[in-house]
């Protein structure tokens, strides 16, 4: 038995000495990612950006915002299927890398991010920026709040590039996400496809009444709104509009203008607000999202809405 | 509690550590405890229906032994049956044939108004059921002594290792070992446990759980899917599921084995296999041998002409499927699996099997078939199943670049790639292959398998396939 728990000491310490040494591997290589994928585009903009108005949220900041036409100092930090947690766990990083917006921060929220059984997506989401568990104490809070255990994962120091590893190796062969060279913006080439696919991605389901009482959603909401308010960036919620909204997303959506009312906060809803030309099947990828023209078309929109006294 | 999240491995510390230190006499205790704990962190109300089905089997069972008269044995036994299988109907089956039923009343022009009890369905009932009833069965044959203890019968039971998704044991096989006062802690037993479990571990999250991101993707969006994409996702799936289901098998016997405990081995490298009758010999051997035991040989096995075997096997087959799970798909899965197997026992072979090359063939052959019935499973209904099927069939070109560029794809194929090797390499079970290899190439494999895990693991604690049957 003694032989054996030799052994296994033996083995615990040659793991030890391979996992600082990988360790010490990916962070170079994750430092120098610039590519879209394994946060490459935030690890880009906390090295090198400096701007005056920040596009925040998920796929449909990514693919339906374009930052030039706001100006040439606006950027897009998006990631597809992220949320609210994600957002205010971003914004905290830039808070600690000094790199806030100088000027606005214009943040894509669904309303549906406010009910209660989005609550786990939103804790999840948090776990895409482990790699800042140990730089960043927003972060390791709220990681550290998904298990009593979770802090035992972060004993070894490769588990903070966990699910990331395979693309900081692949990235540079790949021909998708390279270099942000249109400030964070994916746009997405139509075609022929995208009617069927975007007739077919109309939720028509019938759902009951809606009540956004998700306080985790609520607890990340108000920790943007504090680092916008300490640092006097203009905050300015969104709601990206549906081809064909479901019913539940109208709801939520007049449910949170009621919630942003009572928090001082403008937000634009497009679910609402009249969007003209964009209403035609043409500019859509799917129900959720734009194709490039229709993107540029609703970036003009927003800009001019924002604009507005 | 899942074996693949960092609580169990922290609750198992604690539980490892008791195990060892406690007194001889008190271990069984502190195992039922601990598997009551495990099994009530999912849903605690729960465990009162496995204490009503220890209750069933333990009285009904002693009652059984202290009769001489036959006819009163066998009302115990089918009493015994009929109260498992029907917590097992009530709380499975019963939405599926009150769809049944409503479907049948509307087709002759009537009404039948099932109730709307939504029953949430309890972790591992289908397992617990068929290890009680097998210890019920060989009481009642006089193949097994009835056991008087009832906290030791209670985890026979329960025993958490295997409480949720097997291996289905026998109580000749876990019973002695669970009243055994005498086990020692040996460094054979925590080494290979200790190696099991991680690799069972790499086989979930590593392999398993990269292989279902990208299945859940193709599989839920099939109706825009080619038939190229829907081909491989189901080779992925069959990855998939041997992965995650022998990788909970693996962790269960190595979690077991570090309490000086040993379970019976549940999958053989199956897909090597060069024809069916042998693939059923070598995937979830549990379920296998419990279905041969139990039903196709009280059935009359093949001792009927090929007719009466083939209907037997069918019959075997299909009960099997239904066991998995309450939706026709299922049965379809056991059916064509039964149709495969009744095809192979008719024709005696129906794959040549000699020299590397044909054994090649048939080995691919056997892959397809068992492919074709995972369809089946993995689908949500009938009608999806027979979408893929014929997607499949009518092939259209497919860029191959796209599926390579998915990391949930290029994840799995790494795991799977090293899951192969290590396979084809070394027999994990027993160890004695392993153990004779020099010790930089067994450190290597220690080391490889839990960087691995910390690098490539799906960290979110993915739920296992297994636990919804």
């Amino acid at each position: 038995m003694k032989q054996t728990l030799w052994k296994i000491g033996i083995v615990l310490f040659l793991l030890i000495g391979v996992d600082r040494g990988l360790a010490w591997y990916f962070d170079k290589k994750y430092a120098s990612n610039h590519f879209h994928y394994a946060n490459g585009h935030l690890n880009y903009y906390l090295q090198k950006v400096h701007c005056d108005t920040l596009l925040l949220g998920s796929s449909r900041v990514l693919d339906g915002l374009v930052p030039k036409v706001f100006g040439p100092k606006t950027y897009s930090i998006a990631e597809a299927s992220k949320h609210l947690g994600w957002c205010a766990a971003v914004l905290d990083l830039m808070q600690q890398f000094g790199r806030l917006p100088s000027h606005a921060l214009i943040i894509n929220i669904e309303p549906e991010d406010f009910l209660n059984e989005s609550t786990i997506k939103l804790k999840s989401d948090i776990h895409y920026l482990k790699y800042y568990y140990n730089k960043n104490l927003f972060i390791q809070s709220e990681i550290n709040r998904s298990s009593p255990f979770e802090w035992v994962k972060y004993l070894s120091s490769l588990y903070r590039h966990n699910g990331n590893s395979l693309i900081l190796l692949t990235n540079p062969w790949q021909q998708i996400g390279r270099l942000p060279t249109l400030n964070g913006y994916r746009p997405i080439s139509p075609t022929p496809q995208d009617s069927i696919r975007t007739l077919q991605d109309i939720d028509r389901a019938h759902y009951p009444k809606p009540v956004l009482n998700s306080s985790t959603a609520k607890h990340y909401f108000k920790h943007i709104k504090s680092i916008c308010k300490k640092h006097h960036i203009e905050l300015i919620v969104i709601t990206a509009p549906f081809y064909k909204p479901s019913e539940r997303s109208v709801e939520c959506s007049q449910l949170m203008a009621k919630y942003l009312a009572k928090e001082n906060t403008r937000y634009l809803n497009y679910i609402e607000k009249d969007i003209g030309e964009l209403k035609q099947l043409r500019f859509w990828f799917d129900n959720h999202h734009f194709v490039d023209v229709g993107a540029q078309k609703f970036s003009v929109l927003v800009k001019n809405d924002v604009l507005l006294p | 509690m899942l074996f693949n999240s960092i609580e169990f491995i922290v609750f198992f510390g604690v539980i490892f550590t008791l195990y060892w230190i406690a007194p001889k006499k008190w271990r069984w205790l502190l195992l039922l405890i601990a598997s009551y704990f495990f099994y009530m962190s999912w849903e605690p109300i729960y465990i009162v229906l496995i204490l009503i089905s220890t209750a069933i089997d333990y009285f009904l069972c002693l009652y059984m032994t202290g009769s001489n008269d036959q006819r009163l044995r066998k009302y115990g036994l089918s009493l015994s049956i009929i109260l498992n299988l029907g917590l097992l109907f009530t709380f499975k089956y019963l939405g599926f044939f009150q769809d049944l039923m409503q479907h049948v009343f509307h087709a002759f022009g009537a009404e039948y108004h099932a109730s709307s009890l939504q029953l949430l369905l309890p972790v591992g009932i289908s397992f617990y059921t068929f290890q009680t009833i097998s210890y019920s069965i060989d009481v009642y044959r006089g193949n097994l002594p009835v056991e008087r203890h009832f906290g030791k019968f209670a985890l026979f039971v329960s025993f958490f290792p295997q409480l949720v998704a097997g291996p289905i044991e026998r109580a000749g096989d876990l019973l002695p070992q669970v009243k055994r006062d005498d086990i020692k802690l040996e460094s054979e037993d925590l080494r290979d446990g200790l190696l099991l479990f991680i690799w069972g571990l790499f086989k979930k999250v590593v392999v398993a759980d990269h292989a279902a991101m990208f299945v859940d993707t193709y599989y839920e969006s099939y109706s825009h899917q080619s038939g190229g994409f829907l081909l491989f996702a189901t080779y992925m799936f069959a990855l998939q599921i041997y992965c995650d289901f022998s990788g909970y098998s693996d962790m269960a016997i190595g979690i077991a084995r570090m309490l000086g405990i040993r379970l019976m081995e549940n999958f053989k490298t199956p897909y090597f296999s060069t024809s069916m009758t042998s693939f059923w010999r070598n995937w979830h051997i549990s379920l296998s041998t419990w279905l041969k035991d139990y039903l196709y040989i009280p059935l009359g096995g093949n001792k009927g002409g090929k007719f009466r075997t083939s209907l037997n096997l069918m019959t075997t087959m299909v009960l099997g499927g239904l066991w998995h799970g309450a939706n026709w798909t299922f049965i379809i899965w056991g059916a064509l699996n039964g149709f495969f197997l009744s095809i192979e026992k008719f024709f005696h072979r129906l794959l040549p099997a000699r020299g590397m090359f044909l054994k090649g063939i048939s080995m691919f052959i056997v892959f397809h078939l068992i492919c074709l019935g995972w369809i089946f499973f993995r689908s949500q209904s009938v009608d999806q199943a027979l979408t893929i099927v014929n997607k499949i069939v009518h092939l259209v070109p497919f860029d191959l670049y796209f599926i390579l560029a998915d990391n949930r794809f290029s994840g799995a194929i790494i795991g799977a790639l090293i899951l192969i090797f290590l396979e084809a390499q070394i027999p994990f079970q027993p160890f004695t292959a392993f153990r004779k290899k020099n010790v930089v190439y067994r450190y290597s494999i220690y080391i490889l398998l839990i960087t691995s895990v910390l690098l490539l693991g799906v960290s979110g604690g993915a739920q296992f396939i297994y636990f919804q049957f």
